[in-house]
């Protein structure tokens, strides 16, 4: 049992809180988590159109590729939004726009797909547009309340 | 059909080799030239030069993947899923630890280097994935079984709107413009659950099987285990990013395996914009169940993004196109434009034309009515 609880004590939640911290969005590490961002809205993507005609019947593909297909990148961005504007309600408005710029970074990193693969369906603005409507209306009533 | 031009194999090829290049010969030359290098850029000797040469180690390891995946990428696909994980971390931790002001900003260029390698290997393994499905997206039509042909073809759907069946009408034509006789089966599920138009709670319960894959069951499709038929055509629509669930059910009985084993076969797919995991998946079926997939036609609803997806929520939730009537103007149509029906004729013409594998060391079938 010691063993135990020497092991849980000494365990460190110290990266999990930077990250949250980080996804705060402050302003002084705009650069950090702005890569961040847009590494995770590229990963989500890419791996979305990768996993489009492999595991063609694992039930966990196919629920990730619907989940990537919006949802997945729509809901995280406006918990972010949320967090972000508790944290620092200055600079609400001013992540909205980050959050236009991250859906364009998506955007493009569909599109890019086309490049390698013509059979390819690219960058679905149609669902984009679906998660939109969650990410900034859920951004913009935090930015009033 | 999807023509536009990509960036050649070998391109990838070479970034592999780059990579390959730069990261066991560049990590040797680390491990020689460690001191040199870091005064050179300003940056501080490694405090812990076991994890100095630990990094250097695994870099070294991605180094060789990568030279394999040069060497043969076809038979290596697996290693670039590896060499992904490995560079997107790399690339991770860089950061991070950059950000903490725990590294010297000169190994941000390794980190770069990682995170455009880790969207290059993922665009790799994008091309190099399903490679058959490519083939046919290309428009081929390839060999068919070497049997002998009876002109006649059947055709296996469900069409819960009507754009399947506008596209298999298109496909007839082609058949029976080119001698084939053709006979539909409308796969008829069990469930009453998948009609149109639906209350929101059967969309919502519609919906939700679709993304989860809970297969549903059909009447029996009655075709006769000694079936003529020399070419099955099936149809799926797109449900929620897959297959639907009365198309998928043909396959999930494998009593239905005889209907398609050592014939040929053809897949069409039609939807608002995802066709690519639907005629992943329908092709897929095909093949396991013994068919010979000699040609598949993806077709998306005409329509620019995003009024096109609003558009069939409108219909789905309306129950008929152009509604609500305020938004008739700009609503999309709800079936395949008029070209990609008229290349449906083309795509049944081309199957009914379609050559048939010479089998070394049989004598070749006499027969050939339809080709």
């Amino acid at each position: 049992m010691d063993l135990i609880r020497v092991f849980i004590q000494n365990a460190t939640w110290g990266p999990f809180k930077d990250l949250i911290n980080l996804l705060s969005l402050p302003a002084e590490r705009t650069r950090e988590w702005l890569t961040l961002l847009a590494a995770f809205m590229i990963l989500c993507e890419l791996t979305r159109l990768t996993i489009a005609t492999v595991f063609t019947r694992s039930v966990l593909a196919h629920v990730s590729r619907c989940l990537l297909t919006f949802a997945v990148q729509a809901v995280t961005l406006a918990l972010i939004l949320v967090w972000a504007d508790y944290r620092h309600p200055e600079r609400a408005w001013t992540n909205l726009g980050y959050a236009l710029l991250l859906y364009f970074i998506w955007y493009l990193a569909g599109q890019l797909v086309l490049l390698a693969r013509p059979d390819t369906e690219g960058a679905d603005l149609g669902f984009m547009t679906v998660g939109a409507l969650i990410t900034f209306p859920v951004g913009v009533i935090a930015a009033l309340i | 059909m999807h023509s536009h031009m990509a960036i050649p194999i070998k391109v990838f090829r070479y970034l592999c080799l780059l990579t390959a290049l730069a990261n066991a010969g560049g990590n040797v030359g680390m491990l020689l030239f460690y001191r040199p290098i870091l005064n050179l850029f300003g940056a501080p000797l490694p405090k812990d030069i076991y994890s100095f040469a630990f990094v250097c180690g695994f870099s070294f390891t991605v180094g060789v993947l990568a030279f394999m995946v040069f060497l043969a990428p076809e038979k290596t696909v697996p290693l670039l899923v590896v060499g992904i994980f490995g560079k997107a971390i790399y690339a991770f931790f860089t950061f991070y630890f950059w950000s903490h002001g725990a590294l010297h900003p000169f190994y941000l260029i390794f980190g770069a280097w990682d995170a455009a390698y880790t969207v290059i290997f993922f665009l790799f393994l994008i091309r190099l994935v399903s490679p058959d499905l490519t083939v046919l997206n290309r428009g081929d039509i390839l060999e068919g079984v070497d049997r002998s042909r009876t002109g006649k073809a059947l055709f296996l759907y469900f069409s819960m709107t009507g754009n399947g069946s506008r596209a298999m009408n298109s496909v007839r034509k082609g058949l029976e413009s080119a001698g084939y006789e053709v006979d539909e089966k409308i796969c008829q599920p069990n469930e009453s659950l998948f009609h149109f138009p639906f209350t929101l709670m059967v969309f919502l319960r519609i919906m939700l099987r679709a993304i989860f894959r809970v297969p549903t069951t059909l009447k029996p499709l009655e075709i006769a285990d000694d079936h003529t038929y020399d070419l099955i055509v099936v149809e799926s629509q797109t449900w929620f990013v897959g297959m639907s669930a009365p198309v998928e059910a043909i396959f999930q009985d494998p009593k239905n395996r005889y209907i398609f084993s050592g014939r040929d076969v053809a897949a069409v797919n039609v939807c608002r914009g995802l066709w690519q995991r639907p005629q992943a998946q329908l092709v897929r079926w095909l093949q396991s169940a013994g068919g010979n997939v000699v040609g598949a036609r993806a077709y998306e609803n005409p329509g620019h993004e995003p009024i096109r997806c609003f558009s069939l929520f409108f219909f789905l939730g309306t129950g008929a196109p152009g509604k609500p009537a305020f938004l008739k103007s700009i609503l999309t149509q709800q079936h395949i434009s008029d070209k990609a029906e008229s290349e449906l004729v083309c795509f049944g013409q081309a199957l009914a034309e379609r050559r048939r594998k010479v089998t070394p060391g049989l004598p070749p079938l006499i027969q050939s009515a339809g080709a």
